[in-house]
């Protein structure tokens, strides 16, 4: 997927700092990177280095204190349709069912009843949901909950998915399932996606998913290094190439 | 030892079942007679419907719960304000009603088991919103909706299981405050409703009529058990287990 390189998002000299009365803490300092057309791009750092407010900023729920955000050259000033994120604990609203937790980011944006019904009904069976339109979310499993959450962060027709550890609450075997899937849901001709960041703090995870990964130092988060992952796919652990890029990132992490 | 402790349980039921069951048995005689059996239920299906006028109006309230858990300004400027009328006690509004509104009883009634019971339901809502998961409100805002569609689908629904408990608490509390709401003395002036089970209970104790009093009283609690038994606990089960956040 490394063609003709067109960058959908930039981030430019982005810090982020929080003040209270009598001190301020930087979260994020200086950081600049471009996320490309088609491209699977992971974040990772140590535990509170501040990935999560990263995804936040991009996702204009929070203003970077200096620098900017570009989405398609125009900055971001707060939450657009275009950039969706889905989380770890699903957010997904206990009171509604599978169909209408889909629904719920286009009430607006598509006005028509039977429009948006059936724009959700697709997405539920892109995530392989067919037959649960109407169970509601605690009748569900994990698994099935983060389908859910999936096929909801795509109604908007997003250019970019912010994905926030979204593996790290379903068990091994559920969450492998859903990895091995999620390329082809999300990569989907019939999508309007461009591109997909990822933040986790598992590397194999990071090396079986990301194009490329970008791995951040402990807080005020800088960037310490970029790795292009060049795998083919589907990966596999037990190839000697994917051990030694799980062996680059721990280094760097560590 | 342990004989001195049976001993003195035995006493104290004995003593319990003694002051008990006289005034059980005299209500009885009172409830057996048709009229005043109507009479006390008439009582009782006046003040009920005061309460329902009361909830009624009690229940735009949630709007300033929501203004105040979502707007930091809001929470700032009224969240002590709101602290410092809610701790004043039901009845010493009652003059400030009677300068406002004149001395007509029934007004008089419903604001005074507003005044002692709104507050539950707004510290019962605004603490539901509180408990909003961080994620399902970044959730919300990624999603644009308008304000209407956001009352709908998250703060209304997330208010729910907060406005049972608050009504359960506040019309509990509202049964009490009709023996202060419902009759009334201040100096040698007397405001008494029509009907009423609090007017019922209050002038029968200052009149010395006990009997009447305890037939009331038990009147009163079993419709108030009854209620709790039937539509409260049916409404509190199901707040609780359909808008329950799962984790």
């Amino acid at each position: 997927m490394t063609e003709i390189k067109k960058p959908v998002l930039i981030l430019k000299n982005v810090s982020f700092s929080i003040t209270s009365k009598s001190s301020k803490f930087e979260i994020i300092h200086d950081l600049s990177f471009e996320v490309y057309e088609k491209e699977f791009l992971a974040i990772t750092g140590p535990s509170g280095c501040g990935k999560s407010t990263l995804l936040r900023l991009i996702a204009g729920l929070l203003k970077p204190t200096t620098g900017t955000i570009f989405l398609n050259e125009k900055p971001i000033t707060g939450p657009t349709n275009k950039i969706t994120m889905v989380f770890q604990q699903f957010a997904l609203l206990p009171w509604l069912t599978a169909l209408e937790n889909v629904e719920l980011p286009a009430l607006k944006l598509i006005p028509d009843k039977e429009k948006r019904r059936e724009k959700a009904v697709k997405l539920l069976e892109l995530v392989g949901l067919s037959g649960f339109e109407n169970s509601y979310p605690k009748e569900l499993s994990g698994g099935m909950r983060q389908r859910i959450a999936i096929a909801r962060a795509l109604m908007s027709d997003p250019e970019i998915l912010l994905m926030d550890e979204p593996f790290s609450n379903l068990d091994q075997l559920t969450a492998s399932n859903l990895r091995s899937e999620i390329l082809s849901t999300l990569f989907n001709p019939s999508l309007s996606l461009k591109s997909v960041i990822l933040v986790s703090h598992n590397i194999e995870e990071i090396v079986e998913l990301a194009d490329r990964v970008i791995i951040l130092s402990k807080r005020p988060a800088q960037l310490v290094k970029e790795i292009i992952i060049d795998l083919p796919r589907p990966r596999s652990i037990r190839l000697p190439k994917f051990t030694s890029y799980l062996d680059t990132i721990y280094e760097y992490l560590s | 030892m342990r004989y001195i402790t049976y001993i003195a349980l035995i006493l104290i039921t004995g003593i319990f079942i003694y002051f008990i069951t006289g005034p059980i048995i005299n209500s009885i005689y009172i409830l057996e007679n048709l009229n005043n059996f109507i009479y006390i239920l008439t009582s009782v299906a006046y003040s009920g419907i005061r309460i329902l006028i009361a909830s009624a109006i009690m229940f735009p309230i949630i709007m300033l719960a929501l203004l105040v858990a979502t707007n930091n300004l809001a929470k700032r400027v009224l969240l002590p304000l709101i602290l410092i009328i809610a701790s004043f006690p039901a009845p010493l509004f009652i003059p400030l009603i009677i300068l406002w509104f004149g001395p007509k009883v029934e007004i008089i009634a419903i604001l005074v088991i507003i005044s002692g019971s709104i507050w539950y339901i707004f510290y019962n809502a605004y603490s539901s919103i509180q408990l909003i998961p961080e994620d399902i409100k970044e959730c919300i805002l990624l999603s644009n909706l308008s304000k209407i569609q956001k009352f709908k689908k998250l703060y209304f629904p997330a208010m729910l299981p907060g406005l049972v408990t608050g009504f359960i608490t506040a019309i509990g509390g509202a049964w009490n405050a009709l023996i202060v709401a419902e009759w009334i003395s201040i100096g040698n002036e007397v405001y008494s409703v029509k009907y009423g089970i609090g007017k019922l209970i209050d002038s029968a104790a200052s009149s010395g009529d006990l009997n009447l009093m305890y037939a009331s009283l038990i009147m009163m609690i079993l419709v108030v058990v009854a209620l709790d038994r039937t539509l409260w606990k049916k409404l509190y089960d199901y707040a609780t287990s359909k808008f329950r956040y799962e984790i």
